[in-house]
């Protein structure tokens, strides 16, 4: 089947144009999300446009039977896994220079997002080329392609820890030495200077776990360690690197499963505090569906 | 990469009174006359060494390495 020339434009322009759109609302500037800066910026949407390109120009290569495009997709998808590769090293390559690591959970999840929102675009350009072929119409075609990239936000759509769990304000107390809350010891402060400064500026909170899932969720190390680094960088820290005493902490409450957060930090809101928490995303690749399986299902009951 | 050493014992503060609480091992034991001076000297050592002080309640403090 041959397409004129005008309407293979409007097919490739159309889903080029959608695509990048799509790639550059995911590249918005939240103040967790890297990249932060005009370079990283540059160097997602220069990749974004070709991943659109990907899917633009898939759509009319296959109606003119031109199979062999098809590989130049599966060529793509390597591509991308390239990038979530890039994105993993240049933040294991920063994790030394932090005071509180992002931690291995964190960086996958946040390599995996960058890659999946490069298939996002090729998708809605896809999409697009698609909807504009049928249709003949630029118009319906950047109808169809604004739905998508709508819809695409529910496939895109992160759980917090407040989804997960609840995020209750507590106090901290020493028994002696022993840094306490709600009867569990998180630590033993040897230092009286550690102790006085824990005890003005020191804030606890307790994430309690809403279920089963979320309990075995919110036990993983990665999710406690993407928490402590969330709170760090955004309440700011009193520890240096030669007070160790006055590092963030958490552990967990044997009694209950619930997670406590000590953190001695700048600017002690404890508001501000459980705000925080409540927004670190529950990093997918952790996260555990245990009532999915008969025993662990049998065992609660 | 760089390559630290975590979660071993650097140096132990003990009172002199307390010299039945501990005996030798890998790490240097520094015998100090009261607690002030403990808890002066576990500090200085903390910072020195980015080591946390831990009070064992017996007259013993030990420094554990953590950077």
């Amino acid at each position: 089947m041959n397409i004129s020339h005008e309407l293979y434009i409007n097919i490739v322009a159309c889903g080029i144009i959608l695509g990048t759109i799509a790639r550059f609302i995911y590249l918005r500037v939240d103040y967790r999300q890297y990249p932060t800066y005009p370079q990283g910026y540059m160097t997602h949407l220069t990749l974004g446009v070709i991943s659109a390109a990907l899917g633009a120009f898939s759509v009319p290569a296959l109606i003119e039977k031109q199979y062999t495009a098809v590989t130049f997709l599966a060529l793509a998808a390597q591509q991308f896994k390239g990038v979530r590769e890039i994105e993993r090293a240049s933040l294991e390559k920063m994790e030394a220079t932090e005071l509180i690591p992002r931690g291995a959970a964190y960086i996958e999840n946040i390599a995996k997002i960058f890659e999946a929102r490069n298939y996002i675009a090729m998708a809605v350009a896809a999409l697009t080329s698609l909807a504009v072929y049928l249709s003949k119409s630029v118009i319906i075609g950047t109808i169809m392609g604004g739905l998508a990239i709508y819809l695409s936000r529910y496939v895109m759509k992160t759980a917090y820890i407040r989804d997960i769990a609840e995020v209750l304000p507590s106090k901290i107390v020493f028994k002696g030495p022993l840094l306490c809350v709600e009867n569990v010891v998180l630590a033993d402060i040897g230092l009286k200077e550690g102790r006085e400064i824990i005890e003005k500026f020191g804030m606890a909170v307790i994430i309690r776990p809403k279920g089963l899932d979320s309990l075995i969720s919110i036990n993983n190390l990665g999710i406690r360690q993407a928490i402590l680094h969330e709170a760090a960088n955004q309440l700011g820290l009193k520890m240096n690197i030669d007070t160790p005493e006055l590092a963030p902490r958490t552990m967990n409450n044997s009694k209950n499963g619930d997670i406590i957060v000590v953190m001695v930090a700048m600017n002690p809101d404890i508001e501000a505090f459980v705000e925080i928490i409540k927004n670190v995303p529950a990093i997918e690749t952790v996260r555990k569906y245990p009532s999915k399986s008969r025993g662990a299902r049998k065992a609660v009951n | 990469m760089e390559v630290h050493v975590t979660g071993f014992i650097i140096a132990i503060v003990a009172l002199k009174k307390a010299k039945d609480n501990v005996s030798s091992g890998t790490a240097p034991i520094i015998y100090v006359e009261n607690e002030e001076e403990q808890q002066k000297l576990s500090m200085y050592l903390s910072r020195i060494f980015k080591a946390a002080a831990h009070d064992l309640e017996n007259g013993v403090f030990i420094l554990v390495k953590q950077y």
